[in-house]
């Protein structure tokens, strides 16, 4: 139960685990907290956290503090919904063309 | 009884609570008398505990980590907010569910439903307007969605998605789903006999059965393990078919298209190639890359780019050899089209047998027997025979005829 997301055999990719982040951060178009967040994809908060930083720094995610609700929140920018359609995309077509590996493992 | 405090840890017997409730971590609730414990307004969970009866409630909330378990029937009227998880042991209903981790029920309706990361329902799964998951659903039973958009993985038994349904890894359902507009990117899998308004796929798409849809737009490879009935489809991919298609409208193909048995349709592009058992058109077939017939292809007007290649019989009213790639291609710009267009500069265009009222073999054209009312071939063109009612007509010198032409009484009938 303590791995709220996606269960998976093997260990996820970096790519992987940005693209979960991102999916679970998008279901909340008014901002996520990094608590619930963790709970989605299925990872501790110092981990997560060391995510975002990466995240916020590619451009995929920006945040703001709610002064009433004392917290940061997490949303996605304009590139991320570009990002996450690229990578399905691309996913797919490396699938369809067989290669099976390439389509989960590519890393950045 | 009015608000109510379950200290933590604490195990409390409840009836009815006229107000709100509040448990603290790790407590356990069980119904006094009966089966069920009520409360009026709010129900706030600390985080991690158990109901061990029916629980109902105005709303609910789980403030922070821990999974909450009711081993009965849980029904939230408006909010369900869970931080990290909840179990329900019986049949879930609430408005609107929040939760951020996994939830599980044995059925589960509601208005809408977000979650974070995982949804696993044994049986039926209602959702009236949204379902909105980040990483994954199992829902080996019925579904009833409108819209539906997971992140992950979603794996249903059955049922309606309504309205838009967008998937970004992978979709299965394992029996017959009636769908709107379908949007997956990974791989996809129905149940025979689905139908929908509108699919598109990037990646691989199998359907176990026959299959109904108003428009196909297939991006990857599609193969369908029964019949396919469909207004539009637009294969930029690979379609295989292992049963007839029939369309109503437009059959585009920039890619690859191969039907066991018979393809029905009224206009049909093929920008790369075509394979079926026979191909029957009651309007229009443009060819500009390759057709393969086993019974033949038959349309009122065929129209074949320079460069291409059919083989099987043609029968049509009107059959042009050999037309330029501007005046075949020009309904795919795209560089699909522009694509299979190049694939076949320079090189000569092949037909086997046609019957028609009216034949036109371009230049660098070869065909074999032509059976016509009217026949006109141009400079560079081959024919082994041509037998024609009324008139023969175009450069004959310049074109390379094995067996003199014959005028004859009458044309035997076309084989389709």
């Amino acid at each position: 139960m303590r791995n709220g997301g996606s269960k998976k055999s093997s260990k996820r990719s970096r790519v992987e685990l940005y693209v979960t982040v991102l999916e679970v951060i998008k279901r909340y178009p008014e901002g996520s907290r990094i608590t619930k967040m963790s709970y989605g994809v299925g990872v501790p908060i110092d981990r997560l956290k060391a995510i975002l930083s990466d995240l916020t720094s590619y451009g995929l995610v920006q945040t703001f503090d709610d002064e009433d609700s004392e917290g940061t929140f997490y949303t996605l920018t304009p590139r991320a919904l570009d990002f996450l359609e690229t990578y399905w995309k691309m996913r797919s077509f490396l699938e369809a063309f067989g290669d099976e590996k390439g389509a989960s493992a590519f890393t950045f | 009884m009015t608000d109510y405090h379950v200290p933590r840890g604490a195990t409390v017997k409840l009836d009815r609570i006229e107000g709100e409730l509040k448990v603290g971590h790790k407590a356990r609730i069980e119904a006094n008398s009966g089966n069920l414990v009520t409360v009026t307004e709010g129900a706030y969970f600390e985080g991690a505990a158990e109901v061990a009866c029916d629980f109902e409630c105005d709303s609910l909330q789980v403030s922070s980590g821990g999974v909450l378990r009711v081993y009965g029937n849980l029904t939230v009227n408006k909010l369900l907010d869970v931080n990290h998880s909840i179990e329900v042991a019986g049949t879930l209903r609430a408005g609107e569910i929040d939760v951020g981790g996994k939830i599980e029920a044995k059925n589960l309706s509601c208005t809408r439903m977000r979650v974070g990361g995982k949804i696993e329902v044994q049986q039926q799964l209602e959702v009236l307007e949204s379902l909105n998951v980040g990483g994954r659903v199992d829902a080996p039973g019925t579904v009833i969605i409108r819209d539906f958009d997971v992140g992950g993985m979603a794996d249903v038994g059955g049922g309606k998605i309504s309205g838009k349904i967008r998937v970004g890894g992978k979709f299965e359902s394992r029996s017959k789903l009636e769908f709107g507009d379908l949007q997956v990117y990974g791989r996809t899998s129905l149940g025979a006999r689905s139908s929908g308004t509108r699919i598109s796929t990037y990646g691989k798409l199998a359907i176990s059965g026959d299959f109904e849809c108003d428009e196909m737009e297939v991006y990857g490879k599609t193969e369908i393990y029964g019949n396919c009935s469909s207004k539009r489809i637009k294969v930029n991919g690979l379609l295989e078919v292992h049963g007839s298609l029939q369309t109503e409208e437009l059959f585009e193909i920039n890619g690859s298209s191969e039907i066991d048995q018979d393809l029905k349709g009224t206009n049909v592009r093929v920008g790369g190639k075509l394979e079926a058992d026979r191909v029957v058109v009651s309007n229009e077939i443009e060819i500009s890359g390759m057709a393969e017939t086993k019974r033949g292809l038959k349309a009122r007007v065929v129209k074949v780019g320079s460069g291409s290649k059919i083989g099987g019989v043609i029968v049509g009213e009107l059959v042009d050899i050999g037309k330029s790639f501007a005046a075949v291609v020009d309904w795919e710009k795209k560089w699909m089209g522009q694509v299979a267009a190049m694939r076949l500069v320079g090189r000569m265009t092949r037909v086997e047998d046609i019957y028609a009222n009216e034949v036109r073999l371009g230049k660098a054209s070869k065909c074999e027997k032509i059976f016509a009312k009217v026949v006109e071939i141009e400079e560079g063109s081959i024919a082994e025979e041509i037998y024609y009612t009324d008139e023969l007509r175009g450069s004959l010198e310049r074109a390379h005829v094995e067996k003199p032409p014959v005028k004859v009484a009458s044309l035997p009938e076309p084989p389709i």
